[in-house]
């Protein structure tokens, strides 16, 4: 008798509460690659999830509402003043960025992080996706708004260049085989 | 030893440094939801006010209740401008874990309600879902709760139900009928006030029902979700951020705004009416604060409208507006087409030996340079025009191809233009073949590039569209 649209409310809003919690460690971890700060990546992957409940009956349609909301918040970050506001967020509620947490050797993470900076922005977004997000090409494709060859040599290019600064094997050839 | 490099990515990531608190996530999305879709409605809702004064200290463990009274009901007319007035204090519960609102307007219709805290706090549009509100907890002066609705056409009542301060998720109502209805409630961070509309089989009467008295209220800073001081429709804490950034850079404020806000908002705007509408999208583009269009095939949607109308509302400060415009617009897939035929045909006639296509979209011209082989005649160029004009006709018709020049001209070096690099550029939208390249693209030959938007920079293009990204 009082279902009308409020079944279906509350049923998106537990929908969107579970996508959020699932959702949170990787897209913060994605974004700390993009952006190098761990509570700045927070604020931005944060933003992106309140964009991506908010726009939810679209997002969770797409076949990977994580990856749109990581394309949201790398938006976000490429903002200079999106990502200003974060970072002032960021420091309201953690004070100066000193203690990261760092789930590993921080010259090791330092590297890649210098390693990815090295890359051009979509090429770094693809590698993200693909390698971290583990999105297909498809879907990264879609996501980047390229075709799945672009894709491909995006990834391609992207390896090539972190391959010897990274020492990472190419179980990735077949972006290079699909490129070639 | 060699690593997979997911694994990786995976490995150095950084771990977030605390958990996230959904339910400030899905409150701060209904609140910005309501205050995009709020501007929109001023034009459109007629205000009804049913105002309640929470006296905050009321409010709190053992607070009182206080009568409701509806004093005048809506008329069944949905189209009429309808006000209600509660007078006196709204019936309020106030428990350990927050209070309840309940008002019946009685059996003369179902209204679709949003809430409004204080004057600043953005109206709902009649139709739509109710909205939720988020009040911020520790508030030490009155408060004062708006309800703005319409009448429906359904005969149903109204129930408009606000729970939990600060409470857990699952709070529980008890209609007078004995059946529940539930809500999710954020979490820390905030208070949700929750509003909404439930058709009932008969009347309710204006009724409390008191909520858990367990927990306490506490002080939750929530400083997102403090209702908005706003000016214009820019909200005071980002102006006063926008004016620190202006004075730094010694731009003005208006600057600010458009190289901060402005820009990123409307690219928003774009991307959401392109999500909605893809079929009547045509394309859009910021020239400058006082150059942006946004454009479509046929008649502009009315959604896409208001969230224009929206858009302009917000930064009326600026004093421009978006322009509209619509039929007989090409559209971005209609014109990579055309640019990619023209070029093809072109390129493929006898006698051309490199070409490089590039359309720009202000002047409406698709400009196609070629290099000619050496024995070709004079009278070439004449014909590759005539042939790239009829490839232009061919995809978009008479009546669309009058809207775009075309152009041939022969360039006796090598042609620039497009280069490898898989960067975002601002150039036009355009194509580049070689006879004998090294280089072929998806198996054409041809190299096609569009227009990408770059926010860093302006003016920029924005260009929608999954044409020739590679």
């Amino acid at each position: 008798m009082v279902t009308t649209g409020r079944g279906t409310v509350a049923g998106d809003l537990g929908e969107q509460e579970r996508f959020c919690a699932a959702a949170w460690p990787r897209l913060v971890a994605a974004v700390s690659h993009h952006c190098g700060d761990v509570h700045v990546a927070e604020e931005l992957a944060q933003e992106a999830l309140v964009r991506a409940c908010r726009r939810w009956s679209h997002v969770s349609r797409l076949s990977s509402p994580e990856g749109w909301t990581y394309r949201v918040a790398v938006n976000l970050a490429n903002s200079a003043w999106r990502r200003q506001r974060a970072e002032r967020r960021a420091y309201a509620r953690h004070g100066p960025p000193e203690a990261v947490v760092r789930s590993v050797a921080v010259e090791e993470q330092q590297a890649v992080h210098a390693a990815l900076q090295s890359l051009t922005a979509p090429q770094r977004e693809a590698v993200i996706l693909r390698y971290l997000l583990d999105l297909s090409v498809e879907q990264t494709a879609e996501l980047l708004g390229k075709r799945p060859g672009a894709v491909r040599a995006l990834t391609h290019r992207a390896i090539t260049r972190l391959r010897p600064v990274l020492d990472v094997t190419e179980e990735v050839t077949e972006e290079a085989d699909d490129v070639s | 030893m060699s690593r997979d490099l997911g694994e990786l990515l995976r490995e150095t990531a950084a771990q977030p440094s605390r958990d996230l608190d959904t339910g400030e996530v899905l409150a701060t999305a209904r609140r910005q939801t309501l205050l995009a879709r709020t501007g929109a409605g001023l034009g459109m809702v007629t205000v009804l006010a049913v105002v309640a004064v929470l006296v905050w200290p009321l409010v709190g463990l053992d607070g009182p209740d206080l009568p409701l009274e509806v004093t005048d009901q809506p008329p069944r007319s949905e189209g009429d401008a309808t006000q209600i007035q509660i007078t006196g204090d709204p019936v309020l519960t106030a428990s350990g874990s927050g209070w309840s609102v309940w008002v019946s307007p009685g059996p003369d219709g179902r209204w679709c309600v949003a809430a409004a805290r204080a004057a600043t706090e953005p109206r709902g549009r009649p139709g739509e879902p109710c909205w939720e509100i988020s009040v911020p907890a520790g508030i030490e002066q009155d408060e004062v709760i708006t309800v703005l609705g319409r009448a429906s056409s359904n005969g149903d009542q109204l129930l408009v139900g606000s729970v939990d301060l600060a409470a857990d998720e699952g709070v529980e109502l008890t209609l007078a009928d004995g059946s529940t209805v539930t809500a999710t409630a954020a979490t820390g961070g905030g208070v949700p006030f929750w509003v909404w509309f439930a058709p009932l089989d008969g009347a309710i009467p204006t009724s409390v029902e008191a909520l858990s008295s367990t927990g306490s209220l506490g002080s939750v800073p929530v400083p997102e979700l403090a209702p908005p001081d706003t000016v214009g429709s820019i909200s005071g804490a980002e102006l006063q951020d926008l004016q620190a950034v202006a004075d730094g850079r010694g731009i003005s404020l208006d600057a600010a705004i458009v190289r901060h806000v402005w820009r990123d908002d409307f690219s928003f705007v774009v991307q959401e009416i392109q999500e909605r509408f893809p079929e009547s999208f045509a394309g859009a583009e910021i020239g400058g604060v006082d150059d942006v269009w946004v454009a479509f095939t046929g008649p502009a949607p009315d959604g896409a409208l208001e969230l224009i109308e929206d858009f302009d509302r917000r930064f009326e400060r600026l004093g421009v507006a978006v322009d509209v415009r619509a039929d007989g617009v090409v559209t971005e897939a209609q014109l990579a087409e055309a640019i990619e035929r023209v070029h093809r045909s072109v390129f493929e006639a006898v006698g051309v030996a490199d070409a490089s296509t590039s359309h720009d979209r202000r002047t409406g011209r698709i400009t196609t340079r070629v290099v000619l082989e050496g024995d070709a005649p004079a009278t070439t160029i004449e014909d590759l025009q005539s042939v790239a004009r009829e490839s232009l006709v061919d995809v978009l018709g008479d009546e669309l191809a009058a809207s775009i020049t075309v152009s041939v001209q022969r360039s006796y070096g090598p042609l620039g233009g497009n280069d490898d690099s898989d960067e975002s550029h601002s150039a036009p939208s355009s194509c580049k073949s070689r006879h004998g390249a090294q280089r072929a693209v998806a198996g054409t030959g041809h190299r096609c590039m569009s227009r990408s938007s770059s926010r860093a920079s302006a003016p920029s293009w924005l260009r929608r569209g999954r044409w020739g990204s590679a």
